[in-house]
């Protein structure tokens, strides 16, 4: 075994009157020199077994000898933002994210193939709705000597998933521009739209893109994603100088424990070329692979497609991969968590069969004992959910599977396109058909006759008042599939 | 303070008084006030609502057909001020069960008031009416009153909320309804996971459904003697979308005359499907639905006859049970057209 860990017991001396535990290292060497990475298993011992000086609870603990911030540390910088407004200078003051509307402007026109750019605000509580929803960005940026966020794309990949991340907490940039295609979205900033999606309660700056006529369809998305990326690190880096509100540190190493051992799939929608990134490669050519946790969720992944419904991610979903975040919480509490495996949700069969083939191989590989997989999107995909999910628990890994309802308008139709017994611990994350009345906004940003054309909306969707009847479908993320909403399914 | 609701109660000619048999055929009546059961209700009801008007029907005249009779009923109440409106219990009475959900239906639909009903769960009123009518579960027969009576109340003051799942016991209508959980999916999942790896017992938040598997049709005899449809869920459709087929989760399926063309040429008609990159397909249709190759295997004498309309649809997450019934209208019209086989494609 390799000697970056030792192992040794250490003294855990419980202070009158209090429940927590503290640690005393008696093993000869200096604490400085030693990092706590895992207390492994509580030891009652005695003074006559003759290794010990006294009686007392020990620990058997796990420590690790490498010097300075842990290549599986990654600790975040919180900047908590509360306010977006426009003004002369991008600064953060407090808490209010200034943002200067010229800076923007010619920052996104460095690139000659876009035409035209507008900046807005949308707050939580505004009468405000937004058309033409490609993608949800949070701002983000390395603190080394490389900065940038997104690697592979801005920047080079090390030091994704280590070291130290500034975040705009509370802040999102939304990409939109003029109507491309069926799936773009619409978000309402209060009213009931407002409850069923997480970006209604940050403060947003609005990046509206046009690029220039004649570019092929992949481009244009290429071009148009680069601009809300380059903004979103632009307002991070804008931030450096201010206060931060709240450092966490998480840290990650595969550990040997007799806790059982537990992974993310991470299942991606691939049905085109470049609809998702990873460390910059699109990933439609590759096959399944393995991330640490850590690198998942700092901007590892992220959707490249500009195309949004209620079930697909956005970039700030994968930001926040929530399955990462509440496995890191109960990592080496509950379980090992010991990776994410990436895998891919392709349209051909044969491709269906292989990559779920592959995706248990990693987990085989992994050597673990149960996965939560994440599904995105609906309808074919959830073939590719079932092909995993029935090779996983072939290999004796159990599974528990988190995918939306497309059950109809009233409820009462199949909810899935595919089925398998094996697929008996699911988490519903609500029905993506659902209709709903939104109310009229005061401020509409985009344009209006776009509605009808994208997906949840019908030609009579927008009423003469100003009210919005559509399905839950042309809500980004209503529905995610990543489990990060509270919204679900009950047999009524 | 909640306001005290004006409740009218429906029964039969039995419950509401006037006989039995003898009075099975009686139209709709309407009483002011509290009937028998009206007047136990009240007591159960205290000053939560009333009474105020009753409504008594013969169960034969409702049981002819319920629907219409229901319209009856309707006309009999729209001058009458009230908040809520129950009917029965109905228990096992199979004529009195489907009245009392034909009518809570009428009410709901035409009038826009909350209704509740009761009845035995095996009452065929059940399966008829509970996907539009909330229904309390009851005993097989008026023995069981003072114990369901209540429950219809019950049922009928939180219809009267307007909440979409009652906080109270219920028969389960069936459908999926949306709910806020206490915490995220993810957390969900590996609170589901633990239970699953430690053996301990766990309930899933989405059964699987089960599909029914139908047998395909024997293979025809003789292709060159055939009349074959060409029939798609690929969304190729006649330039410009002249039916306005939408683009996903369609609500209908259309034909149009493809007599006399020997393909489909680019330009004449589109791909609309929103599911997949339609660029290649626009370049020449035929590649989604293969007119081309099905008018040459015409020609050559390998399939008798191309039948003369073109069938379509979009399958882009399209619902399940909207895609079943658009599966049988088209086994319908294969059927009267005298249709052998369809040549279905997709995407």
């Amino acid at each position: 075994m390799a000697d970056r860990f030792i192992y040794g017991r250490c003294l855990v001396q419980r202070r009158k009157r209090q429940t927590n535990y503290s640690l005393y290292c008696s093993l000869g060497m200096r604490w400085k020199e030693a990092r706590l990475v895992a207390v492994l298993q509580f030891q009652i011992f005695s003074s006559k077994g003759g290794v010990l000086r006294r009686n007392g609870i020990y620990a058997k603990v796990m420590l690790s000898k490498r010097k300075g911030m842990s290549a599986m540390e990654l600790e975040f910088n919180y900047i908590d933002i509360e306010d977006v407004a426009f003004a002369d200078k991008t600064c953060v003051e407090g808490k209010r994210l200034l943002v200067c509307q010229q800076e923007i402007i010619d920052l996104v026109l460095q690139e000659p193939k876009i035409e035209s750019v507008k900046v807005d605000i949308a707050l939580p509580g505004e009468s405000t709705r937004i058309l033409s929803v490609k993608d949800v960005i949070e701002p983000r940026v390395k603190l080394d000597k490389y900065g940038g966020y997104f690697g592979g794309v801005l920047r080079p990949v090390d030091n994704i998933g280590s070291g130290k991340t500034l975040v705009l907490r509370g802040a999102a940039v939304i990409l939109t521009g003029p109507f491309e295609e069926f799936m773009e979205g619409i978000v309402d900033m209060s009213g009931p739209g407002a409850e069923l999606v997480p970006f209604s309660k940050l403060r947003n700056l609005i990046l509206w893109v046009k690029t220039v006529p004649g570019l092929d369809y992949g481009l244009n998305k290429e071009i148009t994603k680069m601009a809300g990326r380059k903004v979103a690190v632009y307002l991070a880096e804008k931030a450096k100088e201010a206060p931060v509100s709240e450092l966490k540190t998480f840290r990650w190493e595969p550990v040997d424990n007799d806790l059982p051992r537990v992974g993310q799939v991470l299942m991606l929608s691939t049905r085109s070329p470049n609809d998702a990134y990873l460390y910059g490669n699109d990933i439609a050519p590759i096959i399944p692979t393995i991330i640490s946790p850590l690198a998942a969720i700092d901007g590892a992944t992220e959707n490249v497609s500009c195309r949004l419904n209620a079930h697909r991610h956005t970039t700030y979903q994968h930001q926040n991969n929530p399955v990462v975040f509440d496995g890191l919480e109960r990592h080496l509490k509950e379980f090992n968590f010991a990776g994410v495996i990436v895998t891919l949700e392709r349209i051909s069969h044969q491709e269906k069969e292989k990559n779920s083939t592959l995706a248990a191989n990693l987990a085989e590989l992994l050597r673990l004992n149960g996965v939560v997989v994440t599904e995105e999107n609906a309808g074919n995909p959830d073939a590719d959910l079932m092909m995993v999910c029935r090779k996983m628990e072939t290999r004796g890994i159990k599974t528990v599977l988190i995918t939306d309802e497309c059950a109809g308008s009233g409820g009462t139709s199949h909810g899935l396109s595919d089925t398998t017994p094996e697929a008996d611990a699911v988490i519903s994350c609500g029905n993506a058909n659902t209709e709903i009345l939104l109310p009229p906004m005061k401020k509409t940003i985009g344009d209006p006759s776009t509605i009808g054309k994208t997906n949840g909306t019908h030609a009579d969707s927008l009423k003469p008042d100003g009210s919005l009847r559509m399905e839950f479908l042309g809500i980004p993320s209503c529905c995610s599939e990543l489990g990060d909403g509270r919204l679900s399914c009950v047999m009524a | 303070m909640e306001k005290r609701l004006k409740i009218v109660h429906y029964v039969n000619q039995f419950f509401g008084q006037l006989g039995g048999e003898e009075k099975i055929g009686m139209a709709p009546l309407l009483q002011k006030g509290p009937v028998a059961l009206g007047t136990q209700m009240n007591s159960i009801l205290g000053n939560r609502g009333e009474v105020v008007a009753t409504v008594i029907a013969g169960d034969n005249y409702m049981a002819e057909s319920p629907d219409k009779s229901a319209l009856e009923v309707v006309e009999l109440l729209r001058k009458v001020e009230f908040d809520l409106f129950l009917a029965g219990p109905a228990f096992f009475a199979g004529r009195y069960g489907l009245a009392c959900g034909a009518v809570c239906a009428a009410v709901n639909e035409h009038l826009e008031k909350p209704v509740a009903t009761a009845m035995f769960p095996e009452n065929p009123g059940v399966d008829a009416y509970k996907l539009k009518v909330l229904i309390a579960p009851t005993g097989r027969s008026a023995s069981s009153m003072r114990e369901d009576l209540p429950k219809l109340v019950a049922l009928g003051l939180e219809a009267a909320q307007g909440k979409d799942i009652p906080d109270c016991e219920y028969i389960i209508q069936g459908r999926r309804a949306n709910v806020f959980k206490e915490h995220r999916g993810s957390y969900r999942a590996f609170d589901l996971l633990y239970k699953k790896m430690h053996g301990l017992s766990f309930e899933t938040e989405l059964p699987m459904p089960v599909f029914d598997k139908s047998d395909p049709a024997p293979a025809l005899k003789d292709l060159s003697k055939a009349e074959i449809v060409l029939l798609s869920t690929g969304g190729v459709v006649p330039m410009g979308n002249p039916d306005r087929m939408a683009t996903g989760n369609s609500t209908k399926w259309c034909k149009v005359s493809i007599d006399g063309l020997r393909d489909f040429a680019k330009g004449s008609w589109e791909a609309i499907h929103a599911g997949y990159d339609v660029t290649i397909a626009n370049v020449d249709p035929d590649r989604v639905v293969p007119l081309d190759v099905a008018v040459e295997t015409v020609e050559e004498g390998k399939i008798g006859r191309l039948h003369p309309y073109y069938l379509y649809t979009v399958g882009n997450l399209t619902q399940v049970d909207r895609s079943k019934r658009f599966g049988e209208e088209i086994a319908a019209y294969m059927k009267e057209n005298h249709i052998d086989a369809a040549i279905m494609t997709s995407t």
